[in-house]
């Protein structure tokens, strides 16, 4: 492919993403959810409308108004041609068997208020209690965030064929159940927001810490997650002190984002990276959200984003307030008593008092050692005491650890450089 | 609530209409069947094609299929059907349809239910 295919194709992949929740969301709550199918069908044929045009003739200027006119004259040529033959259990059924009000519906669904609207409707629907969480996860992450199914295997870190299946018994199940979209109150929506929050956190870090695959599509699921968060915390039925935090939490990382990676598309570590590159505003916006907050201590989101909060403050790393990380950490061990809670807490131990006390504490988390990250966090903190040949050692442990291509090639960069 | 039969007759535009012209009847019945929604009168209809098929029987006993036509003015270009509590209520709907701007005519019918025929 030449460079310029190459960069449309990126371009559309990104904007898909973007778009394709939002399609299925208004199209499921035009026909009913019953029908997610032929929502799914309608948007794909559309993306695969879009790839087909545009790579003769460019993308258009404005190419979402281009996919909802597509996407919506394909639904209503659906309901033209299915109407005599199915029942539309949808709120506006009524509505799609008349050619007088066809239409009007349809264009009113597409508005941008009840597009937001329309998600919510559907993340909520996908939280519903007869499903587990297992199922749970892969149907929002397939039918709102736009992953393939393969990406869902990836994050989740369970065999392709089992999404398929798990995702195929949701929508059945929710189908059997006659989910009519509706949006849920009282004490059944706060169960639900617990689980829309948890699905939005995984795929949030499925985008910041994954070091593999295309970059651009790693910050498409970052930003779909805050996208996602602020469906919920724009609104003031279902906001509560969890989705702030995580929200404050996507923000803090998000804002740091941009120095996080060199030209050279190389992963670069906190003390080294560019703070000037940081989105002041951003990360603003996420404070104002954890000022909010007042449930804290038993609120992991919020824990983890003071950490991140706190990096935030810092002018440079020499300045950081360890001191308050490893409090931090503290507290989280409280709520999960999790070794890996542990591990990041010594490596903040080693900054804030030297990296051989951290060395000594790493040495008892024997549960990780068949972990790479703990036996390159083992060789650095090794490397920054001078002791380069336990450095190596634990370098080559790391790699291997870890079949991960990319990470291997990271790993086998810092082994050359310490044999120098 | 009763479902009452809006029949709009004549009221066809000029073929030779501009772009600007279409537009704007178009947006005249959108509005006034986006209020009937709202309000929650609206039941169905569809508007129809022109080309009519006037069927009867003839004098040989087989049906036939061409004409006579019905003119312009009694050609039916739609329906509707609404709900109101009464006759009156409907009505007082109906008076707002746009065929009546487009210089054609509504007939309005109630529709029955097979027990009338049974007393």
């Amino acid at each position: 492919m030449d460079s310029n295919s190459n960069n449309i194709a990126n371009r559309l992949d990104h904007l898909f993403r973007h778009e394709t929740g939002k399609m299925i969301s208004v199209i499921s709550r035009i026909i009913g959810f019953d029908k997610i199918d032929e929502a799914e069908d309608i948007v794909q044929d559309t993306l695969l409308k879009a790839m087909q045009l545009w790579s003769m003739k460019g993308i258009p200027s404005n190419p979402e108004a281009w996919l909802y006119t597509v996407a919506k004259n394909k639904a209503i040529d659906n309901i033209r041609k299915n109407k005599n033959q199915v029942k539309y259990q949808s709120e506006v059924g009524e509505l799609l068997y008349s050619e007088w009000s066809l239409i009007p519906t349809v264009d009113k669904m597409f508005l941008e208020n009840e597009i937001q609207d329309s998600q919510l409707r559907l993340i909520f629907a996908c939280c519903d209690k007869s499903l587990t969480i297992e199922y749970q996860i892969p149907l929002i992450l397939k039918l709102i965030a736009g992953f393939s199914s393969k990406e869902i295997s990836r994050a989740l870190l369970i065999g392709e064929e089992t999404v398929n299946k798990r995702i195929y018994r949701a929508k059945k199940k929710l189908a059997e159940n006659n989910n009519s979209l509706k949006v849920p109150i009282g004490d059944e929506a706060t169960e639900r927001i617990h689980t829309v929050n948890r699905v939005i956190y995984l795929i949030f870090n499925e985008g910041y810490n994954a070091t593999t695959g295309d970059r651009i599509l790693r910050d498409d699921l970052c930003y779909e997650a805050l996208r996602l968060v602020e469906l919920i915390t724009n609104h003031n039925a279902f906001n509560n002190d969890y989705s702030l935090s995580l929200s404050g939490l996507i923000k803090c990382h998000l804002s740091r984002m941009a120095a996080r990676f060199g030209d050279d598309k190389n992963l670069i570590t906190l003390d080294k990276q560019d703070r000037r590159k940081w989105d002041l505003e951003l990360m603003n916006s996420g404070f104002i959200d954890l000022q909010k907050v007042q449930t804290r201590i038993t609120n992991k989101y919020f824990l983890e984003a003071s950490i991140s909060a706190t990096h935030c403050n810092a002018k440079s790393f020499e300045e950081t307030d360890w001191g308050m990380i490893i409090s931090v950490y503290d507290s989280l061990y409280l709520l999960e008593a999790s070794p890996y809670i542990l591990m990041n807490k010594y490596i903040a131990l080693s900054y804030h008092k030297n990296p051989e006390t951290a060395i000594e504490l790493m040495l008892t988390l024997k549960e990780l050692e068949s972990y790479y990250l703990y036996n390159s966090s083992l060789s650095q903190l090794y490397s920054r005491t001078g002791n380069i040949n336990k450095a190596i050692e634990y370098i080559e442990k790391a790699i291997t650890m870890t079949e991960n291509k990319q990470e291997i090639e990271q790993l086998t960069k810092k082994l050359k450089k310490l044999s120098n | 609530m009763e479902n009452y039969l809006l029949i709009f007759r004549g009221g066809r535009q000029n073929p030779n209409q501009t772009q600007e012209e279409l537009e704007a009847h178009m947006t005249k019945w959108g509005a006034w069947m986006n209020k009937l929604i709202e309000n929650n009168q609206f039941v169905g209809g569809d508007p129809l094609e022109n080309e009519s098929n006037m069927l009867y029987k003839n004098n040989n006993g087989s049906i036939a299929t061409d004409g006579p036509y019905p003119e312009g003015k009694e050609l039916v270009g739609g329906y509707v059907m609404i709900k109101a509590d009464n006759r009156e209520k409907a009505i007082e709907i109906a008076k707002g349809c746009p065929i009546f701007e487009d210089e054609g005519t509504l007939e309005l019918r109630k529709t029955a239910s097979m027990e009338d025929h049974h007393k």
